[in-house]
């Protein structure tokens, strides 16, 4: 008996064929001595520009050969280990001869500087070469990523460095005397590793090289054209501020030091991305935030091996605790005040370069229902909002599932008229009901997927086009009931009103599963629908914090979680974030009112 | 494998269960109301009315092209059946479509069916997995087929809100019970009360029915016999049932103090003879101020029932121009609504202990707290006892409003 269920399972699912070789083109040893010769040549005339698109080849093939060595393994192994992670792609060449030391000698310096850049073909790179203007000259050079600088800067730089630095030379270290004397950047770096000197051109800096010095100065000439801060596009509030994050990280998180001036909020750098490497960066309130909680958000992100890391959003992807569930597991926010009072409560904010969303960490589903707009609002008004925002979550998960539920099984339920004025309207329409609400709502989501795609220019051909066709024509072809049309535009309506848009789209999924549910079950089938919809819900964690807190597993509920109570009576921080503090403020917290004379409205 | 095995219990769940259940809108007929007779041959007659959504929805008019008469809201199908569950598969082969008892919110019994029992019709019904325990129910004069086909709807289209909120207006006017399927049911089978069914009829003569004298006569009639304009449905007065057999009528009056004494009454008009000038007359509105107060005393063979009663009328029209807002005044006409209601209430009481000889008024709801278990109370045999109870009735009447007006002044000559 015991057997019968795992041969069941054998014949249903997909077992992997563990002999079978996925296509691996292999080299013979021939092929691979070729091979090893071309790399070689390459090295020698690196200037020779059709090198330039072999590097990458070579990479590539360097990754299948490394792959076919494996490929005993099984195929699922190979995926995993590829190998292209692990190697210093950013610093191959001759580096490697003297473990990517600068030299005293500008000449070699420079060559060095040559092969990393793929010098001349490259042309972004600029090698700026001059004399420094004390007595004796030194000969020096100059670095830097043309559109990536501040030319102004830069101008500045030279100038002083060959105008303004008529001073006799005293003995010591070149660099140090440069840096300490001569160069009017306000932050400059020693470094002596080519690794920084590339990471720091590469990122807008410019690096200096001196004749006879093993060290180059990193200065600080960041200058790279980008988007104003400007309102956020998606998180739009009426009362509050009206900033929105930006694409540059620098940028970003000045925004948040504006709105949370302290010295304890600190900002840690990480760098995410093998072949195109970026920064990322945490921070959080020192004196407040979990330890365990700030250490656990470092480990995951240091952990990370990816090619590249566009957005905040993939990093999501790679930092979530649970990828298969359906649920967001942080929270993204375009709005920096938002960010500020979430560091108050003692998250930890993860910010990518480049990404105008920044990610909260740990997050529940109160807070993804929550806008920030709540707590500057009075609080019968966010009170108000906030319950509005609750049915509409319901709504936009259900409505449709219990709509056809009632319609196909529960008829009683419903007033007669209603019913009657129900079946009236669909009459004439052919279809049972679960294909007709199947055929509007996918008609809705293909406006709602065409209204993000559509160019700006035709924009408003998509209103028309959904107006008309959804809400009109389709009902006076007999296609569907105007009493559906009514209800799959309150789901739509409601979707919108979630406020987090990774939540409205988990809710969006749910919904279709709902759909069928309904359809083939009625209420029994949204009840188990519901009911393994909450086990999923109650079992996840982001970043070790129940998703449900503090109603999931039950903590102190506090008076800013489904309603928002007056803003004296928060006066704890969440107690699910385990921060290091815990009161956020003292009982008495609006210290005008006279004790005693009852108008404190507390209840305790 | 986790996944696998949860995806596989799923599936056993929607295959296993399946969809047979469901039952689209546009194949299913809705009966909204049913009429019962006595049909030929001891068989049952059983007339549906059932709902046609097209018109209701008002998708009909517009689009059909060729239909040229005004389709109605509803249609109707009788037939002769041994049994009205039978009757309702039998209408499978008469309609096209699947029937549904699910939205059937009335029945309609008729007088004669009534008299000889309605168990028959009952029994299965309460059985049925589709009918509706709070629909209402109606004993017709007549026959049920004819009342429903001849009650013209005029301000409703669907006849269920129609009988639905004629049912209801007893709160307005007091003249008839309401009665619910499962209740009715319920108190054909128990001891301690008996079933009253409101009395519903056509008004055959219109205006020219014969009218009752002016003192205290406002609802002095049976459903059907009040003068009124055009050939309509009333919905007046009540039938009395002992046990699923119907033994009597009372009249709207009548049938206000039996809700009186029930406690069932919100709100009624009444109108009585000017205690200071008899000829004219005074309208009340009565209140019920709160829930009679019933006290017995069920252990010898006479049982005592103490009925107090709690009125609270307000006055609508004194056409005799005496000043009832005086406190003194006042109190005398207290005393007169008084009077009048225990001696109206005196009246019913007796005709049911004589007449009918059974407990409408649900006294023995009351008697039966006495006792602990119910052998005991089945061996007293209040059915038996009650016709011979001493029932005593005190009437508290607190005129608390006059209307717009606070005092009646005297026309100067």
């Amino acid at each position: 008996m015991n057997k019968i269920l795992p041969q069941i399972m054998k014949i249903l699912t997909y077992q992997e064929n563990k002999e079978d070789e996925s296509f691996v083109l292999e080299e013979n040893p021939t092929e691979k001595k070729a091979w090893q010769d071309s790399r070689a040549g390459g090295e020698k005339d690196n200037k020779s520009g059709a090198d330039e698109e072999k590097k990458g080849d070579i990479a590539e093939a360097s990754a299948g050969r490394e792959a076919g060595e494996k490929k005993r393994t099984g195929r699922r192994r190979i995926r995993k280990t590829s190998p292209r992670g692990e190697k210093k792609a950013a610093v191959p060449g001759k580096m490697a001869q003297n473990d990517g030391l600068i030299t005293n000698d500008l000449e070699s310096n420079r060559k060095i500087i040559e092969t990393l850049y793929g010098l001349p073909v490259n042309k972004d790179v600029v090698v700026r070469e001059f004399e420094l203007g004390t007595v004796p000259g030194i000969k020096a050079m100059l670095v830097f990523m043309d559109g990536l600088v501040d030319k102004a800067i830069i101008n500045h730089l030279l100038q002083s460095l060959m105008l303004f630095s008529g001073v006799g030379r005293p003995g010591g270290r070149i660099a140090d005397f440069v840096k300490e004397n001569l160069l009017p950047g306000n932050q400059v770096q020693e470094v002596e590793h080519f690794k920084d000197v590339l990471k720091g051109v590469n990122s807008g800096d410019s690096a200096f090289f001196f004749e006879g010095s093993d060290r180059s100065l990193v200065v600080e000439t960041k200058g790279i054209e980008h988007r104003a801060v400007d309102k956020p596009n998606t998180e739009q509030t009426v009362r509050g501020p009206q900033e929105g994050f930006g694409e540059i990280l620098r940028v970003n998180t000045a925004l948040i030091r504006k709105h949370a001036r302290s010295g304890e909020l600190t900002t840690e750098m990480f760098t995410v991305g093998e072949r195109l490497p970026n920064d990322v960066a945490i921070m959080y309130l020192r004196d407040l935030a979990n330890a365990d909680l700030v250490k656990e958000v470092k480990r995951r992100i240091k952990s990370i091996k990816i090619d590249f890391m566009m957005d905040s959003g993939m990093l999501e992807g790679m930092i979530e605790d649970s990828p298969y569930n359906l649920n967001p597991q942080t929270i993204a926010t375009e709005r920096p005040d938002r960010v500020a009072a979430f560091l108050a409560e003692g998250k930890v904010a993860i910010l990518v370069n480049g990404s105008p969303q920044v990610l909260v960490v740990p997050c529940t589903m109160y807070s993804q229902l929550h806008t920030g707009e709540e707590s500057y609002l009075r609080w019968q008004y966010g009170t108000f909002t906030r319950y509005v925002r609750l049915l509409a979550f319901y709504i936009s998960f259900l409505l449709p599932g219990v709509y056809l539920s009632i319609v196909l099984f529960h008829q009683e339920m419903i007033p007669t008229e209603l019913l009657l004025a129900i079946a009236g309207n669909r009459e004439r329409v052919p279809f049972p009901s679960v294909v007709e609400l199947l055929l509007l709502e996918f008609s809705f989501e293909l406006v709602r997927e065409a209204g993000v795609r559509i160019p700006g220019v035709i924009g408003t051909t998509i209103g028309i086009v959904g107006a008309l066709i959804l809400g009109q024509a389709s009902v006076q072809a007999n296609i569907v009931s105007p009493i559906l049309v009514v209800l799959v535009a309150v789901t739509g309506l409601s979707s919108f009103a979630v406020p987090n848009f990774a939540l409205a789209f988990t809710l969006r999924i749910y919904r279709f599963f709902y759909i069928i549910l309904g359809a083939l079950m009625g209420f029994f089938g949204i009840t188990i629908g519901l009911f393994v919809q909450i086990l999923f819900t109650t079992n996840l964690k982001s970043f070790g914090v129940p998703y449900l807190s503090p109603s999931g597993p039950r903590t102190q509920l506090g008076y800013d979680v489904v309603y928002r109570l007056p803003l004296f009576l928060h006066e704890k921080r969440p107690d699910y974030d385990n921060p290091q503090d815990v009161r956020r403020a003292p009982r008495i917290s609006r210290g005008w009112v006279k004790r005693g004379g009852g108008n404190n409205g507390r209840s305790d | 494998m986790k996944t696998v095995k949860l995806v596989f219990a799923l599936a056993v769940i929607i295959f296993l269960s399946g969809c047979w259940g469901s039952q689209e809108t546009d194949q299913t007929a809705l009966v909204l109301a049913m009429g019962f007779d006595k049909g030929k041959n001891e068989n049952v007659r059983v007339t549906f009315q059932i709902a046609n959504p097209k018109v209701i929805a008002g998708a009909a008019g517009g689009g059909g092209g060729g239909g040229g008469d005004q389709e109605k809201p509803y249609l109707f199908t009788t037939m002769d059946a041994p049994l009205p569950v039978a009757a309702f598969h039998l209408l499978n082969v008469v309609r096209s479509r699947d029937i549904s008892l699910l939205h059937n919110k009335i029945f309609i019994f008729s007088e004669e069916a009534a008299r000889e029992g309605l168990a028959r019709y009952m029994q299965p019904l309460n059985r049925f997995r589709e009918t509706r325990g709070t629909a209402f129910v109606f004993v017709c004069r007549g026959t049920a087929r004819d009342f429903m086909e001849r009650d013209k709807l005029e301000l409703e289209v669907s006849p269920a809100k129609h009988y639905e909120i004629v049912a209801s207006l007893t709160r307005l006017h007091g003249l008839g019970p309401t009665a619910h399927f499962t209740d009715f049911y319920e108190s054909t089978k128990t001891h301690s009360k008996e079933p009253v069914v409101p009395l519903v009829g056509i008004n055959e003569k219109g205006l020219g029915a014969p009218a009752k004298s002016q003192v205290d006569s406002l609802g002095d009639y049976l459903a059907g016999d009040l003068p009124a304009s055009g050939v309509t449905a009333q919905f007046l007065g009540t039938a009395v049932f002992s046990g699923d057999k119907m033994v009597g009528e009372l009249t709207g009056d009548e049938s206000r103090y039996l809700l009186m004494l029930k406690g069932e009454m919100q709100q009624s008009f009444m109108v009585i003879d000017d205690p200071k000038r008899p000829g004219h007359v005074i309208g009340l509105t009565l209140r019920q101020a709160r829930r009679p107060v019933i006290k017995t005393s069920a252990s010898g063979e006479a049982p005592v029932i103490d009925v107090e009663l709690f009125q609270e009328p307000s006055l609508v029209g004194v056409p005799s121009g005496i000043n009832y807002e005086d406190l003194k005044l006042k109190k005398v006409l207290e005393k007169e609504i008084a009077r009048l209601i225990t001696e109206k209430c005196q009246e019913l009481v007796s005709r049911s202990q004589d007449e009918f000889r059974i407990d409408s008024f649900g006294f023995g709801q009351y008697a039966k707290r006495k006792y602990l278990t119910v052998g005991e109370w089945d061996k007293y045999n209040w059915h038996d006892k009650y016709p011979d109870a001493q029932v005593n009735i005190k009437v508290n009447v607190k005129i608390r409003r006059t209307g717009l007006q606070l005092k009646t002044v005297k026309p100067t000559m």
